[in-house]
């Protein structure tokens, strides 16, 4: 059965609704609801992040629903994207961070996670300066707050 | 002229003025998640200098330390260990030695005001433990018994126990476990020893007793019990039986170097088969009996009976090792002894066991078991090649641990430079090859992220000069160093975690050590070997060449080798058994082993990044050189001048240089 999700520029988005339920948030509507035709707004979702986010839940509709505990194994904690998921997430920064927000409002964990795990490769083998300059930081640390941390950590330095 | 030039700086300013930072970023439950992908030393060297809030998002995040207790706290330090309960999420309990360990009441006394501590917080709501660690004394059924039904109590909280005993663990110690606490995950039971010495006849005459004692019964229902790994086990007839009746949830089942008493073979072939059908879930299955072996019939039961999501094989390495004589080895393949079952299967080229076990292994573990003859590590394990064919059939295989199997560097000379440079040092012209010559199979795991081996010479070829034999003369090291780095480096581009040990390693630029820096996933490193060519910071000095300044972000890894990880598709020709992976000519195979691969990487990285910085091993987070033949002060120097020459090009990188003693290489 189809649902109709609505955007926040009032868009009207057709979806089945096993492909919808991939989002926690809509499942748990659909359950409180029951059985309607009613669309569901989703007023922090625009219709261009929507897309992406359907474009997501489509291709992975058949997975096998997220047992919360498995994802602690250390072996999947690395950087291990799947192919189709790096190419997904080959889009501009500001449409990278709106996934990241959709995903953490419609509850949809595994689209959290390989927005988050991008994020974290950005991070990798940047300096802070290159961190902030990346991200457009604005680095809020006196020189002796940041000396200050500095001799905190020296006990990481010499492990 | 004034006001064209002011509205052309106002159109600059406006085209660089700075974009607000996301709004992402300034969500800490966000920041969190994205940081746990992150290692705790980048965090605390590199992330939290970015901002003030950033950096408390990584203090909150800051791993506490292990709580540990033992029965000699005196008060400040027990107060610090019950304030440190509320907040840490790992318990240790062991116990030191000391002149008061035969005062039984005391120790009674102590242990019980311990459990009801945790017993209190626990239902005050006060505790976060995950995980508790108990080893020496307390390890045993005296201890344990008033420990678990606390543990369980606690089973909220606490999902992962982990003993380290001084004996033999029992049934009657497992299905103690296991009836009193229901709610466990992960149950990790180890021994102290390595090898522990055969059971004396008065010894299964007690176990006999105990048994008896306690007459096999089934367990409650264990449905969260996913991981239980047991090594040396005192095996009898129903006790693993009766395990899996219960633990139906399990996902990893690993009973390593197990001690069969009352236990025949037809009890092992048994407990596989009921392994198979009681456990539907099990992904990743290791039983291993002390001085048994997988048998031929034992191998086609396991493959006829494992379970339906079994994608992770766990064998002993001594089910591969082939027992080639040390000394005057014969070149020729057909006189070397007979191959183990586990060699037999893993070398199959039949289509069935292909098609239905090795292309859905994404795991398989050589586990290092000690030998009986007196060794307590074993230097390598040979098995002619065996490895490799796997590696070949086993497109979908993800992590590879067999420390210590060795993997021919032969197999992956494709150019045949190893054996033109034997046929010049006997004075033969070297051989051309034909066009008819079949091309050499290559590994089809294409996606391995884990790799950890031995790389070694085939026993079987003779090398002149007993140098060159061990791999121990330069030029051959050289050779070696460019055949494996060259390879791995093109056929391997998904490698995380690398550990590879070889007599004689070399790092320099010249051997190719900086072909590994096309992994650019790789974010462990371990090298070991009995001593390194080249470690000196001239023979590092592509690292430094790489201008620290003028940082592009760029978003995804795929620079280099992204064409050999994107999917393949995977056929098989109708004549030939070996399996095609479409692609693989765009690999350029026709460099590996040749110093032009060096500097065809050189021209790669220029032509990509132009006037960019490029930054090799953008993820690496660990790295870890290991010394055998060396010198303290030899090492000292090293480790200085390497750690000094890593902290400066990645500081974020953990680098660890130290030297092992021969049994640990």
């Amino acid at each position: 059965m189809p649902v109709i999700l609505v955007s926040s520029d009032n868009q009207d988005f057709k979806v089945d609704k096993e492909v919808a339920e991939r989002s926690i948030l809509i499942k748990n509507m659909l359950e409180d609801v029951g059985e309607s035709d009613s669309p569901i707004p989703l007023p922090n979702v625009t219709a261009a992040v929507l897309t992406k986010v359907i474009e997501y839940c489509e291709h992975h509709r058949n997975d096998p629903v997220q047992v919360p505990e498995e994802t602690d194994d250390p072996r999947k904690r690395s950087n291990d994207i799947e192919e189709w998921d790096m190419k997904f997430m080959q889009v501009d920064q500001e449409m990278l961070f709106e996934i990241i927000l959709a995903a953490n409002y419609l509850d949809i964990k595994p689209l959290l996670d390989v927005g988050c795990k991008t994020v974290a490769n950005i991070i990798k083998g940047k300096t802070p300066e290159e961190i902030r300059k990346a991200f457009n930081i604005v680095n809020d640390f006196t020189p002796e707050e940041e000396a200050q941390i500095k001799k905190e950590n020296e006990w990481a330095e010499d492990r | 002229m004034t006001s064209l030039f002011k509205s052309k700086r106002q159109s600059m300013l406006k085209a660089t003025s700075p974009m607000p930072m996301p709004m992402t970023l300034t969500i800490p439950e966000i920041l969190e998640r994205i940081f746990s992908f992150l290692s705790n030393r980048r965090r605390l060297t590199v992330v939290q200098f970015v901002c003030k809030q950033w950096h408390a998002v990584c203090r909150h995040m800051a791993d506490p330390q292990p709580t540990a207790w033992d029965f000699y706290l005196i008060e400040p330090q027990y107060s610090v260990f019950v304030a440190s309960l509320t907040t840490s999420r790992v318990l240790r309990l062991f116990s030191k030695g000391s002149h008061f360990q035969d005062v039984t009441e005391w120790k009674d006394e102590r242990w019980r005001k311990l459990l009801a501590v945790v017993d209190a917080l626990q239902t005050a709501g006060k505790i976060q433990l995950q995980e508790v660690l108990v080893g020496d004394e307390l390890s045993s059924v005296h201890f344990l018994d008033p420990l678990l039904p606390v543990l369980d109590h606690c089973s909220t909280s606490i999902s992962i126990l982990r003993l380290q005993l001084k004996e033999r663990p029992d049934r009657t110690l497992l299905h103690l476990i296991l009836r009193v606490c229901s709610n466990l995950q992960v149950l990790d039971i180890k021994t102290e020893h390595s090898m522990l010495m055969p059971l004396r006849d008065e010894t299964v005459a007690a176990l006999e007793a105990k048994e008896a004692e306690s007459p096999l019964k089934a367990l409650p229902v264990q449905s969260r019990l996913k991981t239980l790994e047991i090594a040396h086990l005192i095996l009898t007839p129903g006790t693993v039986e009766a395990v899996v009746d219960a633990c139906t949830a399990l996902r990893q089942l690993s009973i390593w170097q197990a001690y069969p008493a009352q236990f025949t073979k037809q009890d092992g072939t048994r407990m596989i088969r009921r392994v198979a059908s009681a456990c539907p879930l099990l992904n990743t299955f290791h039983f291993s009996i002390q001085g048994w072996g997988w048998s031929n019939a034992d191998m086609v039961m396991f493959l006829d009976y494992q379970p339906p999501c079994l994608t992770g094989w766990s064998f002993s390495d001594k089910d591969i090792e082939m027992n080639l004589p040390s000394m005057a080895l014969s070149p020729s393949v057909q006189s070397r002894p007979p191959v183990t079952p586990l060699c037999r299967m893993l070398q199959s080229a039949d289509s069935l066991l292909l098609k239905n076990h090795h292309q859905r292994l994404t795991f398989l573990e050589l586990k290092r078991t000690p030998r009986n003859n007196g060794r307590d590590r074993v230097p390598d394990v040979q098995c002619a090649g065996a490895l490799h064919q796997f590696l070949c059939n086993a497109p979908c295989l993800q992590h590879l641990l067999a420390p210590n199997v060795v993997l021919e560097i032969e197999n992956l000379d494709i150019n045949k430079i190893l054996q033109q440079e034997r046929l010049s040092q006997n004075n033969k012209k070297p051989q051309q090859r034909s066009a008819q010559d079949s091309a050499p199979p290559i590994w089809a795991c294409r996606r391995i992220r884990t790799l950890h081996v031995t790389f070694d010479h085939d026993q079987g070829i003779v090398y002149q000069g007993a140098g060159a034999a061990s791999g121990k003369g330069k030029d051959v090291s050289t050779l070696d160093s460019l055949i494996i780095f060259g390879y791995l480096s093109r056929c391997c581009p998904d490698l995380r975690d690398l550990q590879m040990r070889r007599w004689s390693t070399t790092v320099s630029m010249e051997a190719g050590f900086c072909l590994l820096s096309r992994l650019e996933r790789l974010e462990k490193m371990i090298l070991t070997g009995r001593h390194f060519d080249g470690f000196t910071k001239q023979d590092l000095g592509w690292i430094l060449k790489e201008t620290p300044q003028g940082a592009t972000a760029k978003w995804l890894p795929g620079l280099s080798m992204l064409s050999a990880a994107s999917p393949r598709s995977r056929s098989r020709p109708p004549s030939g058994s070996q399996l095609i992976v479409d692609g693989s000519e765009d690999l350029q195979w026709g460099l590996v082993g040749r110093v032009e691969d060096v500097h065809e990487w050189e021209r790669e990285v220029k032509a990509r990044v132009g006037g960019d910085r490029w930054c090799s091993w953008p993820g690496l987070e660990y790295l870890q050189f290991k010394w055998v033949d060396s010198h303290d002060g030899a090492v000292n120097k090293m480790r200085q001048e390497v750690v000094a020459l890593w902290r400066e090009r990645w500081p974020a990188v953990e680098v660890i240089v130290e030297k092992i003693r021969f049994f640990e290489y």
